[in-house]
């Protein structure tokens, strides 16, 4: 039963961190503010927030499978407080600090008309600090990382955000950005 | 002038309407592909555990040690944290006959409290 949860485990964190980087993909895009693979705009933002869920939900699956597999020899305060883990505490630590990351950010998402546009803002922009140390814990703590299929997909996934944050850095990144400075201005 | 805003209103219920299905078929897309790699993984996980366990059943009769990614991981671990061998393998134990772990220790293999099996199964003969 043990090797089921310590699977599960592995399975769920390693698609957790693909729906992640296709959420961070997605939320560049919907600050683009362009419709794209035929969603109208404001679809690409429901998209956006249904992965964010769908990664959240595996997530907490990976997280509970973990405290459940003995060997893992997790407690529920490294759950929230990073840096305290047994085993690898820098690398599960930085588990821990990406999923304290997810929390705030799924929370500050769902109380967005609550808690203001500028909040939200805010600590939306620790997403990009997210991302980057989910990527890192995978490859600090994965059972997996030396497997070529692994690799493959750690590339592809850290290609994509980076192709993605060259973009969203770029010029022309905003679909009516002319339009925007003028409002702005106003 | 009317017929014109009703056209409009028709045109925005559709568009809401398009949108919001293009969103359900997108999500229910990502959903089926994650149960998909999550099961994939899973398959590949637990194979990479069957084999590693096979090998050190192995390795434990004919007294040799393995070094598979999974192996490797599982004995930094118990090493990490308690200085014994995760494997319980002949040979393998830094610190034979010992265990930080409460509960019982035997034959140099690190048990897990409360519990009378090697973590996963990973013992010599299992």
């Amino acid at each position: 039963m043990a090797e089921a949860f310590w699977a599960l485990g592995r399975a769920t964190g390693v698609v957790s961190l693909v729906l992640f980087t296709v959420t961070v993909l997605l939320g560049i895009l919907t600050r683009s503010g362009r419709p794209a693979l035929g969603l109208p705009r404001f679809a690409v933002t429901l998209v956006h927030r249904n992965v964010s869920l769908l990664a959240t939900v595996l997530v907490i699956i990976h997280v509970a499978s973990l405290l459940a597999d003995p060997y893992a020899q997790l407690r529920l305060v490294d759950v929230v407080v990073p840096f305290l883990g047994t085993a690898k505490p820098f690398w599960l630590g930085l588990g821990t600090f990406a999923f304290d990351l997810v929390l705030a950010l799924v929370v500050t998402g769902l109380l967005r008309q609550r808690i203001g546009q500028r909040a939200f803002r805010f600590v939306h922009w620790f997403s990009y600090a997210m991302w980057p140390v989910a990527v890192l814990h995978t490859l600090g703590d994965g059972s997996d990382v030396g497997k070529s299929w692994l690799v493959l997909l750690l590339v592809l996934c850290v290609g994509s955000v980076l192709v993605s944050l060259a973009w969203r850095m770029s010029a022309t990144f905003i679909e009516f950005q002319h339009t925007r400075f003028e409002e702005a201005r106003r | 002038m009317v017929e014109a805003t009703r056209e409009e209103g028709c045109d925005t219920m559709d568009i809401r309407e398009f949108g919001r299905e293009r969103t359900r078929q997108a999500t229910t897309l990502i959903a089926i592909g994650s149960v998909l790699g999550v099961g994939t993984v899973f398959g590949v996980a637990a194979a990479d555990i069957a084999a590693t366990k096979a090998a050190a059943a192995n390795a434990a009769s004919s007294g040799t040690t393995t070094s598979s990614g999974t192996t490797q991981r599982l004995r930094e671990r118990r090493e990490s944290d308690d200085g014994t061998s995760a494997l319980g393998l002949p040979g393998t134990s830094s610190q034979p006959g010992t265990s930080s772990q409460p509960g019982t220790s035997s034959g140099g293999s690190a048990v897990q409290p409360g519990t009378s099996s090697v973590p996963h199964g990973f013992s010599a003969g299992s």
